[in-house]
């Protein structure tokens, strides 16, 4: 088992304000290969304060959070003895717009900088990041590339194989698509497919779009005003009555189906939009 | 009547073209929505018509006057924008302070101040918020102050470059709304987004590619046109997606298209 919180809450203290409440009361479970969340909730849910909690850059303020061997509450993280570095090797965090913090000549040296930061030989951390490259569909051309001059979606893929480079068990991104077209989207997309094919990482990812959500989470986290309020797959998740409540937007082609089916009988029961095109053709035809 | 004009308009960073031969009208009360891949050239095409680079070759027109470096600052006065970060346009201590802060720069008098920081406060649903700080404001909010701010300034061109990219769902669906009452208050717009959806309420479409107009035309003309959308990097909505399949059947008829254009207003 990779990460493990239990009845986890943090509370924001500061001096101007009330204490703020971000994570109330919770619970969840995070295997260490082969699972892809989708992290979702609007605005000031709580979705980031989560995810700081899950690589240990944020203590709970009660509860505790299991992160592979090392259990963290807010009395052992204070404790010096327990090291949080080799937590951040094995559970990697993206923050959004990784690129804004490239910063090396080379493609290559800003991929390798961290594996040898955490104490890898010069040679060893360039096979690293040479590995990592290739992960995220970055050829040997770019190698010699001063990371400023990439596209938006390059710079992505290099800072995403910067913390690739130091082989995490578990990859956790908040909004890795933001500020990307569409098509860059859904390649950076396909780039987490097969990192987790290859490598079994487990993948988390915080998005507002609902649509990569039902394309390739095989489970989703729902947050609501600091708490956990769905934890299931995509398909359970839109079936659901809460999702006004939540916030939660719903994939583009389902909206369009209820507005399709609010507005036209069907003869036979249409749940997706290809059964909708059969059914239209078919009553074209009779 | 035209309001802003690009003539042959042509822009290089050091060798890097990223302007080429750039030529639209956009009219008074109309709205223009300029769609393309990251590095089409959409934003540079934005500071170009603020005057915030210069124009090296080609011209443009803005309310009738040629922008220059002796016009530069009266154009800006007539041009609201709206940036993509919330966190990075919001310069006052409150949201007061922040609509107040443009009309500072006008000179406006204070009384008027006063009154156009209510109005627009009002228009853009933030008046319950004017002595708020900007952290205790939502990304969403956040891109609200700063078009109230705008529009208290009163320009006659507002333009939004990708300025709900960074909100979730709930803030860019008020944005939404909010443009088109500017629009129905006869605003001219030039917005710039590579979400498709924002285009379905503008009259017409600039599909850019690589600092070219790859084509202009209306929302329908453009968003069914899946060879063009693949090249601009962007992908069909769904109801157009629909749509081309039927046809590919010969079975697109009137009914059904036009059921899957309002469809794609619920999006």
């Amino acid at each position: 088992m990779g990460i493990r919180l239990h009845a986890v809450s943090h509370v924001y203290q500061s001096i101007n304000q009330p204490p703020f409440e971000a994570l109330k009361n919770v619970s969840l479970t995070i295997q260490a290969t082969d699972e892809f969340i989708a992290l979702v909730g609007e605005t000031g849910s709580g979705k980031s304060t989560l995810v700081q909690h899950f690589n240990a850059l944020m203590a709970p303020t009660s509860g505790e959070a299991q992160l592979f061997d090392v259990t963290l509450t807010a009395e052992t993280f204070k404790d010096k003895k327990i090291k949080k570095t080799p937590i951040r090797k094995r559970i990697g965090l993206v923050f959004q717009f990784p690129e804004y913090q490239l910063f090396e000549e080379t493609v290559l040296k800003d991929v390798a900088f961290a594996p040898k930061n955490f104490g890898l030989s010069e040679e060893a951390a360039i096979q690293k990041a040479k590995d990592a490259l290739r992960l995220v569909g970055l050829d040997e051309s770019f190698e010699a590339r001063s990371p400023f001059h990439l596209s938006g979606g390059e710079k992505k893929r290099v800072s995403i194989a910067g913390i690739l480079a130091m082989e995490p068990d578990i990859l956790v991104l908040d909004e890795p698509t933001s500020g990307l077209d569409p098509k860059s989207q859904e390649m950076l997309m396909d780039v987490f497919t097969s990192i987790q094919n290859r490598t079994h990482t487990s993948i988390v990812f915080i998005t507002h779009d609902m649509n990569w959500v039902e394309r390739y989470a095989k489970r989703v986290l729902v947050m609501k005003a600091g708490s956990l309020v769905f934890d299931g797959t995509p398909h359970a998740l839109f079936q659901r009555p809460e999702l006004a409540d939540w916030k939660m937007d719903v994939p583009d082609r389902f909206k369009v189906m209820q507005y399709l089916k609010t507005h036209h009988s069907f003869k036979d029961p249409v749940t997706t939009p290809d059964e909708l095109i059969d059914a239209i053709i078919r009553e074209g035809q009779s | 009547m035209s309001y802003l004009t690009l003539n042959h308009v042509h822009f290089s960073y050091g060798n890097t073209p990223a302007i080429q031969d750039v030529s639209f009208s956009l009219e008074a009360g109309e709205w223009i929505s300029i769609v393309g891949p990251n590095g089409s050239g959409k934003s540079t095409l934005a500071k170009l018509i603020m005057g915030l680079l210069p124009v090296p070759s080609g011209t443009i027109d803005v309310g009738g006057e040629r922008l220059s470096e002796a016009s530069v600052h009266e154009i800006r006065e007539k041009i609201g924008i709206i940036f993509q970060n919330p966190d990075n346009q919001f310069v006052g201590v409150t949201v007061k302070d922040d609509i107040a802060f443009g009309l500072e720069n006008l000179q406006v008098p204070y009384p008027e101040m006063i009154a156009r920081i209510e109005t627009y406060a009002q228009a853009v649903g933030m008046d319950a918020y004017l002595d708020k700080e900007p952290a205790q404001l939502s990304g969403g909010q956040k891109q609200r102050v700063a078009i109230a701010g705008t529009l208290a300034m009163h320009p006659e061109l507002i333009i939004f470059d990708e300025a709900t990219s960074m909100l979730d769902p709930t803030g860019r669906q008020t944005m939404m709304t909010i443009m088109n009452d500017l629009k129905k208050a006869g605003k001219t717009i030039l917005s710039i987004t590579h979400d498709l959806k924002e285009t379905l309420n503008a009259d017409r479409v600039i599909v850019m590619h690589e600092g070219r107009v790859l084509k202009l035309g209306t929302p329908k003309e453009i968003l069914r046109d899946e060879a063009l959308l693949t090249t601009a990097n962007l992908t069909l909505l769904e109801p157009f997606k629909m749509m081309n399949a039927l046809a590919e059947k010969n079975r697109l008829t009137d009914a059904w298209e036009a059921l899957l254009w309002e469809s794609a207003f619920t999006l």
